[in-house]
């Protein structure tokens, strides 16, 4: 077999271990673009000079606060924290073709509570947003088994923040409350705070996270039909909102 | 240069002036090798998917500071994708690689199945990194100088990742029979 023989082999090994992707796959990826890619290309020049603005920043605040000042000579002490900067909504879900670990159910148009999930308890590793042809898609994902959850409907997008009890008002008419049990996510640092300006699902905003018990709240433009269904590969919890028929 | 060399290239500098409209039609030629790239990496098509689409989006991005031309714009683009697909990698539990998830050969002749099917296990039991510079060099047929672009390494470097990667298949392949690309 020389290289030709080899070639052609790899050829048709890689087209049978692959296929080409489904023809929503560009419409899915250029709504990421649009939607993730917030003011678009960063030029180098600007990325550096934001860089050298907040180092400048940085460094003056720190001497402003720890150099003695005035012939003191004594040290006034910490500074005042940075408070983090708020992270952009990054919407990335797409419908995937993995074999979901509990039988895809329909879209359920219903304020009664669906459930489900196990015991143990997990991390939440990533958190996504998306649009797809007729519904929108809020994605959990976790580093387990996807654990306890409740998914409930709400006449409003006005919920109430878990432990510190104040009120958080969702873009939106209608609301989407998401409870999981025995979640941590502690080590999860992408956005909590998705303003995605999409047909059903306006906002989703950690509402909670308190003792394993992550609570999610989801803006809708109005009443949803929910699809909730768990995938695997990675483990994760899928909620689809429809519009009602 | 070619009429479409030139249109290539001011849609390049469109789209790094912020037009997505641009972008989409440099993007667009590249999903399907993307796409089928990560799946070689990842074994899931779900996985593969959200893979091309985080690096979609961090080309996106990083197009400002993107200093090739329209035709460099592909392995650059694929090095993102094999960056994101390894972070994926890393991020997850994968020592069970999940090319169970794949399509198969609908039908292979009776000559071909054995054959076909031994060097599918073959390349399923490779190093992703390997299975990676086999589908560039092999099935994309790109060149030497642009695999190396894709997996981070001189083109040297690239010869050897393929040499190896495809010895592991056939033990006795010579040096010489991967060209320089």
């Amino acid at each position: 077999m020389g290289d030709d023989g080899m070639r052609q082999d790899l050829k048709r090994a890689f087209g049978d271990l692959t296929e080409p992707p489904d023809s929503g796959m560009r419409h899915r990826v250029m709504n990421a673009v649009r939607a993730g890619g917030e003011s678009g290309p960063r030029h180098q020049w600007a990325v550096a000079l934001a860089t050298a603005v907040i180092t400048v920043a940085l460094v003056g605040g720190f001497l402003l606060t720890r150099l003695p000042l005035g012939g003191s000579g004594a040290p006034t002490g910490p500074g005042p924290a940075a408070s983090p900067s708020p992270t952009p909504a990054t919407p990335t879900e797409t419908p995937s073709p993995t074999p979901s670990a509990t039988p895809v159910p329909q879209a359920v148009c219903t304020s009664d509570t669906q459930s489900g999930g196990g015991t143990a308890t997990v991390n939440v590793t990533a958190v996504r947003v998306g649009q797809q042809s007729g519904y929108d898609r809020f994605v959990i994902e976790f580093d387990g088994p996807v654990p306890s959850y409740q998914v409930s409907t709400q006449s409003s997008a006005t919920f109430t923040e878990d432990a510190s009890g104040r009120t958080v008002v969702l873009d939106g008419k209608d609301g989407v409350v998401v409870t999981i049990h025995g979640a941590n996510d502690q080590g999860y640092s992408g956005s909590t705070d998705f303003k995605t300006g999409y047909p059903q699902l306006r906002e989703a905003r950690r509402t909670g996270s308190f003792e394993a018990v992550v609570h999610w709240g989801l803006g809708t433009s109005g009443p949803a039909c929910l699809k909730v269904s768990t995938l695997t590969g990675p483990d994760r919890l899928v909620i689809d909102l429809y519009p009602t028929p | 240069m070619e009429v479409s060399a030139i249109a290539a290239e001011q849609d390049l500098r469109q789209a790094a002036a912020g037009d997505t409209s641009a972008f989409e039609l440099l993007l667009a030629p590249l999903l399907d090798p993307a796409y089928r790239l990560a799946t070689v990496m990842l074994g899931d098509r779900g996985a593969a998917e959200d893979a091309v689409q985080e690096a979609s989006v961090k080309a996106w991005r990083k197009l400002g500071g993107f200093r090739g031309a329209a035709p460099e714009l592909q392995a650059w683009f694929f090095s993102i994708v094999a960056n994101e697909c390894r972070m994926t990698r890393r991020r997850r539990w994968w020592s069970v690689f999940k090319f169970a998830d794949l399509p198969r050969s609908e039908t292979p002749t009776a000559d071909e199945r054995f054959e076909s099917l031994d060097i599918r296990q073959a390349i399923q039991r490779l190093p992703a990194d390997d299975r990676l510079a086999l589908y560039l060099f092999f099935y994309l047929d790109l060149p030497l100088e642009r695999v190396a672009r894709v997996l981070g390494v001189s083109t040297n470097g690239a010869r050897s990742r393929v040499y190896r990667a495809a010895r592991r298949l056939r033990p006795d392949l010579g040096p010489e029979e991967i060209p320089n690309g």
